[in-house]
């Protein structure tokens, strides 16, 4: 083929990509976004006007204590109108769109009142679904937020109501916490590397010999005595202080020692927060983990299926 | 040179469709999953809500006959058709329970009662939320294996367009409901 036909045949080919990448961006559906939904500004969010300041911002520190010790998320939404669809429709969506509790656990609840339409829902995410049940947020609603909401007393019926959910959370905790302690002996957590291998499989010797090695070298350089230098000086225990959870990370001492010279210290680390699928043991390590530190910075990226329970007043 | 750059990119562009076909065919899959589970949680309620309304209603056959074959067609269901006609009889007979609730006073008054019909609303909101993001997950693939050059590799391979949840007529109007307040 001579070299003009070949660049013809480029030609054509970049003409072709070009009219198909066209037709591809021409054809791409237009996502109609038929309800303007706010965007947040912080856990509280009170569009409406329900709330005076000084009860928004108690509330919102309340709900950041919440965040920071258990990791769950609740947003607290008050507009105007719903704008034609059902509550039920716009917390689900709303939900979605801020991204309500962290992504991995969908730990987040949304509080929504509807002024105008008066309604109010209690929109649970998949990971709170056991904590915060259809049948707890209906009495949330009915003997609570109704009552309160008739009387015009809006203040007192969103703050009370998320602090009734706030204790939920945290007492839900608490058993998670007394469940781990009974269950796990705090102690060394040497050669538990080893349990998680199938034993007397041949045909990942070399896989096996690798991991091995990882770990022995692993091992090597976390018992060096950083003062005297030596391999195999350190040694180490650790001591769980504060078991992790589902939706908070824990706490556990570690003490070093060397065999050889005076080196001695002590740190404390934290745990990584314990997921529902772990299918290998979570080795503890020492990574600076992501305390996020401050006050609120979005949400976590959590969704819901349409849990919790509506009201209207 | 030009000739095999094109048909590697092209080679390349086949084969990262047909994965993205079968990414979005996986998503299909667990929506489905999750729809069968929303439809099966609200099973788990009709015994209760037998029990506290039996004294106003009259059961046409054994009930509990009727769950496990409702739950069977569930499970085994593999399009919204096939789940809608297994759901169909006993979401009848749940409307039905409704209605009896709803205008007997004694039932109504009652805690128990009040706690189901809530779990009740609580699976039936579940249900509408999983099955428009069923539709939502088949929306995306259908979109995608229809668009142009993507339509051929998709014949190829045999992946075909996919059925929606289709709303039923009156569906999307809420059943009203008066209180009599005012």
């Amino acid at each position: 083929m001579s070299t003009k036909g070949r660049a013809k045949i480029a030609k054509t080919a970049v003409f072709l990509m070009v009219i198909g990448i066209s037709f591809i961006c021409f054809l791409s559906p237009v996502h109609a976004q038929d309800i303007d939904y706010p965007d947040y500004v912080g856990y509280v969010n009170d569009f409406a006007g329900l709330m005076d300041a000084a009860s928004a911002s108690d509330l919102e520190a309340l709900i950041d204590g919440v965040e920071k010790s258990t990791g769950a998320e609740i947003a607290v939404v008050t507009i105007d109108s719903l704008e034609g669809i059902t509550i039920e429709e716009y917390a689900v969506e709303l939900f979605e769109y801020w991204g309500i509790g962290k992504a991995d656990e969908d730990n987040g609840i949304l509080v929504l009142v509807a002024l105008l339409d008066r309604k109010v829902r209690i929109e649970v995410g998949y990971g709170l679904e056991g904590v915060i049940t259809d049948l707890e947020a209906g009495r949330i609603i009915d003997d609570i937020i109704v009552p309160n909401f008739k009387k015009e007393n809006y203040n007192r019926g969103i703050y009370d109501a998320v602090v009734t959910i706030s204790n939920q959370i945290y007492g839900e905790e608490e058993l998670v916490a007394m469940e781990e302690e009974q269950g796990s002996s705090p102690g060394s957590s040497s050669g538990r590397y080893f349990s998680g291998l199938p034993t007397g499989c041949i045909c990942c010797f070399p896989v096996f010999i690798i991991i091995f090695l990882i770990i022995f070298l692993v091992n090597l350089f976390k018992r060096r005595c950083p003062q005297c230098r030596r391999f195999w000086a350190l040694t180490i225990k650790a001591k769980i202080i504060k078991a992790a959870t589902y939706t908070r990370s824990g706490q556990k001492e570690i003490e070093r020692t060397c065999k050889y010279c005076s080196f001695h210290d002590k740190k404390i680390v934290k745990i990584p927060r314990r997921t529902k699928s772990s299918g290998f043991s979570s080795g503890g390590g020492w990574s600076g983990g992501s305390s996020s530190g401050g006050s609120f910075g979005g949400f976590g990226g959590g969704s819901s299926g349409g849990g919790g329970s509506s009201g209207s007043w | 040179m030009v000739i095999v750059i094109v048909g590697l990119s092209f080679g390349a562009y086949i084969i990262s469709s047909r994965n993205n076909m079968v990414a979005k065919e996986v998503a299909i899959d667990k929506a489905w999953s999750q729809v069968q589970n929303v439809y099966q949680r609200r099973l788990d309620l009709i015994p209760n809500l037998v029990e506290s309304t039996k004294g106003y209603m009259q059961l046409e056959k054994d009930i509990f006959e009727a769950i496990t074959e409702a739950r069977a067609g569930i499970n085994s269901a593999e399009t919204p058709a096939e789940l809608e006609s297994a759901a169909q009889e006993l979401g009848s007979f749940i409307d039905d329970i409704k209605i009896i609730v709803e205008d007997t006073p004694e039932l109504k008054a009652s805690e128990t009662v009040r706690d189901l019909m809530n779990q009740l609303e609580g699976s039936e909101n579940r249900i509408a939320v999983e099955r428009s993001r069923f539709n939502e997950t088949i929306g995306d693939y259908n979109i995608y294996i229809k668009m142009f050059p993507r339509n051929m590799i998709a014949g190829w391979f045999g992946f075909t367009e996919k059925e929606f949840f289709e709303a039923k007529p009156g569906a999307e109007i809420a059943p009203e409901v008066d209180l009599g307040l005012d």
